[in-house]
């Protein structure tokens, strides 16, 4: 294939999913809303109530990801500050308190804002602390490790009672999620990267497996945006999909 | 209104990254990438300044402990140094060394820490209290065994071994790549439509 017939397709798909965007954004906008499968989020929200009971906080970690630098997981971290935002709004609702980190001094102020639109939202500006939000350490290189100490560092002194981990991540999410597990917390993980998956699965009581995590803001903001973009996800898994199945026909045709 | 602007530099500037990939030349997205490291180093300040509020408070607050004011002390104090020694700029021999003999190795011990944290999640994982468990604990310990040096006396052990990581194993991952592309594909084009507007500030 040239150059020209790859600018060609890109630019088809792009048309194509962008038409079904739009229409998916019009029937939502009409209450045409689908049934969403459910996710495992229902712990994490018994835990929200648990923690407002017991007056204590939650964790939430949009990743070690920044926005706009190359190669630090721009679409991981607005899934996870999708989620810090979805949790924030739950979680102020009934006053628990939201303490959220990030391993990029770039994600810092847009926390701070999510934490503060979230005080006002459920009507209680007073209860907005600037602290909430934190810068631990960058998150590349060594880093990650300093980072990692600073949550741990926390769960282990801010009585916290949930951990919410979603977003980019690397190894040093076992140093976390096993202190968040060893001090019976309930945990929420999600990651797109398959070696981190693993010790997710291992320490957290739910984990968002790959394009879960970018779904979340249809399930915890109910945003039309957000819903109109899982259906697109879907045609174009089936789009994927039956390729793949029609490309491996072919060519076992072909071989015979 | 207070977004309008913002969403107008957000869709024009990825407009032009994207066409700018499409037809396979990098001269102003390359620029636009600059900007953004620029950026973010001025952005490092803010960091500094909130790690500075959140140690601050827990020094001078009343439900601070003793030993939570001693160590947001000597990270402030850590600070104040670092950025002495960096003044001179960050290629220094003094800084190479804080860098090399300090910052490294903690950090390095903080890894060192993962061998006994995975032992504890592997050991959680393979507890046999459902069939899941079961099923991964059998097939852990064909993976395992199969790379032993002794794996290579029982040839099926190793057949077992390489069919597990190239069939399901290595169809699991491709699966949730693929989704995971497909979320941030979506993502992307929220952003370069202008309709991810919650984060413009």
């Amino acid at each position: 294939m040239g150059e020209i017939e790859q600018v060609a397709v890109v630019l088809l798909l792009f048309f194509m999913i962008v038409a079904l965007y739009a229409v998916y954004r019009l029937r939502t906008r009409h209450g045409r809303r689908p049934e969403l499968r459910p996710l495992p989020l229902s712990r994490l929200q018994q835990a929200l109530k648990h923690a407002a009971e017991a007056g204590t906080a939650v964790h939430v970690s949009p990743g070690l990801g920044s926005l706009g630098e190359p190669g630090r997981g721009t679409a991981e971290t607005l899934a996870g500050l999708v989620t810090l935002e979805g949790i924030a709004r739950e979680a102020n609702a009934v006053g628990v308190r939201v303490i959220a980190t990030t391993a990029s001094p770039i994600v810092l102020p847009l926390a701070q804002a999510t934490l503060e639109q979230a005080c006002l939202a459920a009507g209680y500006p007073e209860d907005y602390r600037p602290t909430d939000a934190r810068f631990l350490a960058a998150g590349s290189g060594p880093g990650r490790a300093a980072y990692a100490a600073g949550v741990t560092d926390i769960l282990h002194h801010e009585d916290v009672s949930a951990n919410v981990m979603v977003g980019q991540f690397a190894d040093e999410y076992l140093l976390v999620g096993e202190v968040g597990a060893k001090r019976g917390l309930t945990q929420l993980a999600g990651s797109n990267e398959p070696a981190v998956l693993a010790f997710m699965a291992a320490s957290a009581d739910d984990t968002l497996i790959g394009e879960e995590m970018y779904a979340l803001g249809a399930y915890l903001l109910d945003d039309p945006v957000h819903i109109a973009s899982l259906q697109v996800q879907d045609w174009a898994r089936l789009l994927i999909v039956g390729s793949l199945i029609a490309l491996v026909i072919a060519r076992a045709l072909l071989s015979l | 209104m207070r977004h309008l602007l913002p969403t107008i530099i957000v869709i024009l500037t990825g407009f032009i990254v994207l066409i700018e990939f499409l037809l396979g030349i990098e001269v102003i997205s390359q620029r636009l990438l600059d900007w953004v490291m620029i950026l973010a180093a001025f952005a490092v300040f803010l960091g500094v300044i909130n790690v500075v509020r959140v140690h601050g408070s827990r020094l001078v607050g009343r439900g601070s402990s003793f030993l939570d004011r001693f160590y947001s002390l000597i990270l402030l104090l850590t600070i104040i140094v670092v950025l002495a020694v960096g003044i001179g700029g960050s290629q220094t021999p003094l800084m190479s060394w804080v860098y090399q003999y300090v910052y490294a190795p903690l950090s390095a011990t903080m890894f060192s820490l993962l061998a006994f944290y995975v032992a504890s999640a592997a050991y959680r994982v393979l507890r046999l209290r459902s069939w899941e468990a079961a099923v991964m604990l059998v097939v852990g310990l064909i993976v395992l065994l199969g790379q032993l040096p002794m794996g290579s006396d029982w040839p099926i052990l190793q057949d077992l071994r390489e069919w597990v990581l190239s069939v399901p194993a290595l169809a699991g991952i491709r699966g949730i790549i693929i989704g995971a592309a497909l979320g941030a594909l979506m993502t992307g084009l929220r952003v370069l439509l202008g309709l991810e507007r919650r984060f413009l500030l």
